[in-house]
């Protein structure tokens, strides 16, 4: 009995010693790219960088007070809130309702399912650096030359003219954005039990009708995880922009992640970096409780499939 | 076939993946070791200049030291060095140089104070103040008293050398120009607009004011070239007129829109304002500041010192304000630029090679803007061209544009000098790694010294056609040797001030992004990060709301920068 039982105890060692093994790196690798990088993120919003001795040292309020006069204060930051706010809104209304019906329409395997399968996946498998070149050639050089061959007038592209580069990235931006979620869409609607399905044809409900009573029911949990995810987002969705211009996107066209971003990357020197984190703990204040106010919302007030 | 499409499709996805890599970071080159030599790693930045001048001066190196002994532990006797030629410039380098291989740099965009502090770059004291060959003076001498004050002030020792002078402005087509007679003529009521009716009739003074060979500067070069902004959009549309496109750029990126604006804000300028932005401090003299508007909208100018209690003169600048209205201008009329410059598909290379090609297609372009780097950096375009139109390609004259010194014909040149700005923060040095090994430290600097003997500088500069950040001058029959737009830009650089991008001012080390490139920035309305769109926008801005936008009143300069300077001061 004794005898067994060390042996069990040992296979036991043996199995916990394999999933310390099996969990320690990707533990270790949280620890230190996420805790770690986020704690010292949050601690260089206190700091400041001193030349004299090569470090960072405290600076107290100073940044952030800094980032809030700005914030109140530079038509930079009016910008990137309207259109942190746009970019926002438009994903969520029509990123998500034209993601449900692509969605539907690919899942009940209408005519030309397979064709919108290919054109919404392919932002998500082509490298999205490609897939801006050859979206700025089409609307630069392709829609000028259409245009001029239709009207005999010239004319300018449209990421060319001020008045509408932003509506077209932002078109890029929705389209770039369809692939993730009709693949989460349809297979969550390829969960919709089959009877109900049924049920409801032979009680005579029409396709749109089953698309409201019984889809979006069975997708909700879904939704709720990309609206949720959104909001989250909404400080650090950069637009597309450092893939169409780089760090070179002027004032008018910046969202507040693109502003992170771009800061980062185009930084001329340690002391900028204080600057930049202090704008990340503000935004995380605003974002951390409007995420869980809307999760809670959506969850309390959205359709129940019992 | 349906199983041939499907490989098609999967290998176009496959290499998409590698579409944004670039060579960063690898070390590319593919010379074998020699094991009986000491190796030396360089690293150089292979952008506009290239790494040719580096070959030729490593086969020198090579073969001057081959019998010497680098390593007192080993037999191995003579040096190979290592060259790897990449993308890699400050903000990577931050991160890399510890960990890299590499020993000695050539480089861009150099935080030099962040890396003094942090401990990343060698002493190289010893280097800069001794001579670079026999006979010479030393390296320090060749080093402007600015440059010396600076790159020694975190605590008395040198750290780096700066590398090579980067400059923004217009490129002209010459050869375009004297066919055409895109010239001033001396007579201003010559029946002509004032422009030259034959290549003898004699031309104006241009933005120099003077003609002829005055101590060795070529003054005649820039003659007949407009010496008011006037003058200069009289000049584009003559060029109209003729059909000449006045000017080409790139539409892919707004930084090079900055270009104008920046080097008339030079040509405006003295040293001292150029400098302003670096210093804020103006000393004994003062410095041209607009300080509003007349009736008539003209603005008006007055002269003031500034200090860094009143820092906020530097977005008030007169010099700015001339240099937005140049890009408003420019922008005003469709027919002044090529349409494709507000393309942003249009690449800088493109814009090259359209500027290359344009006469041989005659669809001629006067003007491309783009740093003086230009002519290394469009060398394929050059060779296609020769390839493409023959002898009709070959030897073609291009030259670095003079701009106009002054606004009206009314004023005068605020300097006899001509101001330039080097924007590059390009440096030499050898990584603090390298310090362990006294053997490998000292193989080092001996190959850094000998990058500024004057034989080396020389070499370089008839190689790349740019000049070395240091004072060194060429042989005549050096000179010689440079294509037209080198010896052009040599003998503008002769009588002109440098401006280097480096400043030991608390209000500008801990804000230098503010004070280089998003001085354009501004306020009026909405806000812009590149005057270019602003004049682009529909409803147009004038220069004046977008000028005043830039501005700080008193309180928000001192609530933003108080903490680096005191209040009594």
């Amino acid at each position: 009995m004794v005898k067994k039982s060390v042996a069990f105890a040992k296979r036991n060692r043996k199995k916990l010693l394999f999933y310390c093994a099996v969990l320690a790196l990707p533990i270790l690798q949280f620890c230190v790219f996420y805790i770690g990088v986020n704690l010292n993120s949050v601690l260089l919003a206190f700091r400041r960088y001193d030349f004299g001795t090569g470090g960072f040292v405290w600076a107290g309020f100073d940044n952030l007070e800094q980032a809030c006069r700005d914030l109140i204060e530079l038509d930079m930051f009016r910008s990137s809130t309207k259109n942190s706010i746009i970019v926002f809104l438009f994903t969520q209304l029509f990123g998500i309702s034209f993601a449900l019906i692509f969605s539907y329409f690919i899942y009940k395997k209408m005519t030309g399912s397979g064709f919108f399968k290919v054109i919404l996946f392919m932002p998500q498998i082509v490298s999205s650096v490609v897939m801006v070149i050859i979206y700025k050639y089409f609307v630069e050089r392709a829609y000028s030359a259409v245009v001029e061959m239709l009207t005999g007038n010239t004319a300018e592209g449209l990421l060319a003219s001020p008045d509408t580069r932003f509506g077209t990235i932002l078109f890029f931006t929705i389209w770039a954005g369809f692939g993730t979620q009709v693949l989460m869409y349809t297979s969550a609607m390829g969960g919709i039990s089959e009877s109900v399905v049924d049920a409801a044809r032979i009680d005579g409900a029409s396709p749109l009708r089953e698309f409201w009573n019984i889809t979006i029911p069975g997708v909700w949990s879904t939704l709720v995880t990309f609206v949720t995810v959104g909001v989250a987002h909404i400080f650090t969705n950069q637009m597309n922009l450092y893939s169409f211009y780089g760090t070179q996107a002027d004032y008018d066209l910046y969202t507040f992640g693109y502003f992170l971003y771009k800061s980062v990357q185009e930084t001329k020197s340690m002391t900028n970096y204080p600057y930049i984190a202090s704008f990340g703990l503000i935004f995380t204040v605003i974002a951390v409780p409007l995420t869980f106010a809307v999760k809670w919302l959506f969850e309390r007030f959205g359709p129940k499939t019992d | 076939m349906k199983r041939l499409a499907s490989i098609l499709v999967l290998s176009i996805i496959v290499l998409s993946g590698f579409a944004g890599c670039s060579k960063n970071g690898i070390n590319n080159t593919t010379e074998k070791i020699d094991r009986n030599r000491t190796q030396l790693y360089v690293s150089n930045y292979n952008g506009g200049i290239g790494t040719e001048w580096l070959y030729e001066i490593k086969a020198r190196f090579e073969e001057e030291y081959k019998d010497y002994k680098f390593e007192s532990d080993t037999d191995k006797v003579g040096v190979q060095l290592i060259i790897n030629p990449n993308k890699d410039s400050g903000t990577t380098l931050t991160s890399t140089l510890p960990g890299s291989s590499d020993e000695v740099f050539f480089a861009e965009d150099i935080p030099y104070y962040d890396w003094v502090s942090k401990g990343m770059l060698a002493d190289v004291s010893d280097v800069v103040k001794s001579a670079a060959a026999e006979g010479e003076e030393t390296i320090e001498n060749k080093l402007t008293a600015e440059q010396r004050a600076m790159l020694t002030i975190s605590d008395g020792k040198y750290y780096a050398l700066p590398h090579y002078e980067h400059v923004r402005g217009l490129q002209y087509d010459v050869d375009l120009f004297e066919r055409k007679l895109l010239y001033f003529s001396m007579d201003e009521n010559n029946g002509n607009q004032g422009f030259v009716t034959s290549a003898t009739e004699q031309r104006s003074l241009g933005p120099d004011g003077k003609t002829g060979v005055i101590d060795g500067i070529d003054y005649s070069l820039d003659d007949g070239l407009p010496s008011t902004y006037d003058e200069f959009f009289r000049l584009c549309d003559y060029m109209v007129q003729r059909n000449v496109i006045p000017f080409v750029w790139t539409g892919m990126y707004n930084d090079y829109t900055l270009y104008i604006e920046g080097a008339i804000f030079d040509a405006y300028s003295t040293k001292t304002e150029a400098s302003l932005a670096l210093t804020f401090d103006s000393g004994d003299e003062t410095v041209r500041v607009i300080t509003g508007f007349d009736g008539s909208g003209n603005p008006v100018i007055e002269n003031v010192k500034v200090t860094e209690q009143t820092g906020y003169y530097v977005f008030q600048q007169a010099g700015r304000y001339y240099g937005l209205d140049f890009l408003r201008r420019m922008l005003s009329d469709k027919r002044y630029y090529h349409t494709l410059s507000i393309d942003s598909t249009f690449s800088h290379l493109d814009a090259q090679e359209q500027f290359i090609y344009s006469s041989l297609e005659n669809e001629p372009i006067a003007m491309l803007m783009d740093g003086n780097y230009w002519e290394n950096e469009a060398a394929d375009a050059f060779n296609r061209s020769v390839a493409d139109y023959g002898s009709r390609a070959e030897n073609r004259r291009f030259a670095w544009m003079p701009l106009p010194r002054r606004a009206d014909e009314e004023s005068s040149a605020a300097s006899d000098r001509a101001v330039m700005t080097d924007s590059a923060r390009s440096y030499a040095f050898i990584n603090a790694t390298v310090e362990s090994d006294p053997d490998k430290l000292n193989l080092a600097k001996m190959f850094l010294r000998y990058c500024y003997s004057d034989t080396s500088l020389q070499e370089f500069t008839v190689e790349t056609g740019l000049k070395k950040a240091v004072d060194y001058s060429l042989l005549p029959e050096q000179e010689e040797q440079l294509t037209y737009y080198a010896k052009s830009f040599w003998n503008y650089r002769k009588n002109a001030d440098m401006v280097y991008n480096l400043s030991g001012n608390a209000i500008f080390m801990n804000n230098e992004t503010t004070f280089t490139k998003n001085i354009w920035s501004s306020q009026a309305g909405s806000s812009y990060a590149y005057p270019y769109n602003a004049f682009r926008s529909s409803g147009g801005m004038t220069t004046k709301e977008y000028f005043e936008g830039m501005w700080l009143t008193s309180s928000e300069w001192t609530d933003r920068y108080r903490q680096h300077f005191t209040e009594s001061d």
